[in-house]
């Protein structure tokens, strides 16, 4: 029935479980899993450091290489599982609008995430992102804790 | 700017012909409950179509306000408690008896409950509860409607306060 | 050009944690940068009462829990002092040592974190639940991520 399964990642344990369900919906329904990272570029996140500082770079390939090995991993999952994979890395300094994006783009019918990141203080009930997805998507969402 | 890479379509698929025959339940028993909106209605059939899929069972479920003395909905005010129950217990069948419908022609084993209690999401959280459910399925949006709502208010509430997996239907 | 001014350096005692103390404190000198070090213990759980055959006494964990945390950041205080970096000490109980690290950072409102890796960039074991991984992807100030050289005496490659 969801054969285009979209789940984002952000690199961390808090995507297993969903990336689990959405493996196991994509096997019984011998359907694709879309696994999309979709992270905040960092130089926006400290504007007023230039570019060029090495402490910078150091911290953007960090983050990269995060965001790389968060995907590679679905990959690898969804190779063991024998599910189609496509995995995708898109920086938007709103993620929630990169998933969306996303869905409508690769024309999935169902997105599988977290309930939550982290934000340290910025903590709600529901993650700030999960319910901006939530909100705009036009295609079921499968929140998991 | 965007990546995007992809697997071998073929080779999976040659796999995954080998895991159909080990495949487990992913979810086993649904909570679907109603409000008897529209957006209600078409979650159910999703509902019963995703549970045909998956081989589970449909738990379908409606929260009944309870009675009050001083309402603003004329009908109440006109009733004894027991005309009320009684009017709100039927209407509260009829709408799970859609469900019950909708669950016998995807062919999906289904039972239907009815509780009363003026914190829908509570009373659903209870149900899944109550019933071993390991998914609720719900519709984002609901009767109450209110112009501008980015996501029901109990729809909110479930998915904050559950801690079972929560698929929200447009 | 920007000068960071408070960094935030979670430390757990370890050796990897000991070689980014370090990288800080030289940093911190370098910068005339202040230092907030801190130190998340992890509560145990809490054990039926009834099934436990040998009582656990939960303060008895608690202060041992308080006294690891405590040793951890007076390390790097003596190292800041040493090296003349004003120095700030904290310790928590948390069951997330991330969500401690990013709530420090906001509510001291640190600049940078400099925090040491277990783990090895490139392993597909990934999602084990790093506490480095949980604070790059969501800290909203640059993490220097610093891993120890290898035996052989080898700078990992960025």
């Amino acid at each position: 029935m969801y054969r285009r399964i979209l789940v984002p990642t952000d690199g961390t344990e808090l995507a297993s479980r969903a990336i689990d369900l959405a493996l196991g919906l994509a096997t019984l329904a011998r359907g694709t899993l879309i696994a999309v990272h979709a992270g905040a570029p960092p130089f926006l996140l400290a504007p007023e450091v230039g570019f060029g500082a090495p402490l910078q770079d150091a911290w953007v390939r960090e983050r990269e290489q995060l965001a790389h090995d968060g995907l590679s991993y679905v990959r690898r999952c969804a190779g063991e599982a024998g599910v189609a994979c496509q995995t995708i890395l898109v920086r938007n300094d709103a993620p929630w609008q990169a998933i969306i994006d996303t869905a409508r783009d690769q024309a999935c019918d169902l997105i599988v995430m977290a309930s939550h990141g982290r934000g340290g203080l910025a903590r709600r009930l529901i993650g700030s992102e999960t319910a901006k997805v939530l909100t705009h998507s036009a295609i079921p969402v499968l929140v998991v804790r | 700017m965007n990546e995007v890479q992809g697997t071998n379509a073929s080779q999976a698929s040659q796999a995954s012909e080998a895991s159909q025959t080990s495949r487990r339940n992913i979810f086993e028993r649904i909570l679907v409950p109603t409000d008897g909106s529209e957006a209600s209605q078409r979650a159910i059939l999703a509902g019963a179509d995703f549970a045909r899929e998956l081989g589970a069972e449909i738990v379908g479920f409606i929260a009944t306000p309870e009675f009050r003395v001083l309402s603003a909905n004329p009908d109440v005010l006109a009733d004894t408690p027991e005309q009320y129950a009684v009017g709100s217990s039927e209407r509260a069948e009829r709408l799970l008896a859609d469900i019950g419908q909708a669950a016998r022609a995807a062919g999906v084993p289904c039972r239907l409950e009815h509780a009363v209690s003026d914190n829908p999401h509570e009373a659903i959280i209870d149900a899944a509860g109550r019933f071993n459910c390991d998914l609720i399925l719900m519709a984002s949006h609901g009767r109450h409607g209110i112009a501008g709502l980015l996501l029901g208010s109990e729809t909110q509430k479930v998915l904050v306060h559950s801690k079972l997996p929560v698929l929200v239907h447009r | 050009m920007y000068s960071y001014k408070r960094i935030l350096v979670p430390t757990d005692g370890s050796d990897v944690s000991a070689f980014a103390e370090q990288a800080a404190v030289d940093f911190a000198r370098a910068h005339g940068s202040e230092i907030v070090t801190l130190s998340v213990a992890k509560p145990y759980p809490a054990y039926a009462a009834a099934e436990a055959s040998m009582a656990v006494d939960p303060g008895l964990d608690d202060q041992a829990l308080r006294d690891w945390a405590e040793r951890n950041v007076r390390r790097v205080a003596a190292a800041a002092a040493a090296a003349g970096v004003p120095c700030t000490t904290l310790t928590v109980f948390s069951h997330s040592a991330s969500d401690a690290i990013l709530d420090a950072v906001t509510e001291q409102q640190c600049d940078l974190i400099f925090m040491g890796s277990h783990g090895r960039r490139g392993l597909s074991r990934l999602l084990a639940g790093s506490e480095t991984q949980n604070v790059l992807a969501y800290a909203q100030v640059p993490v220097m991520v610093m891993r120890p050289p290898d035996k052989s005496g080898h700078r990992p490659r960025p």
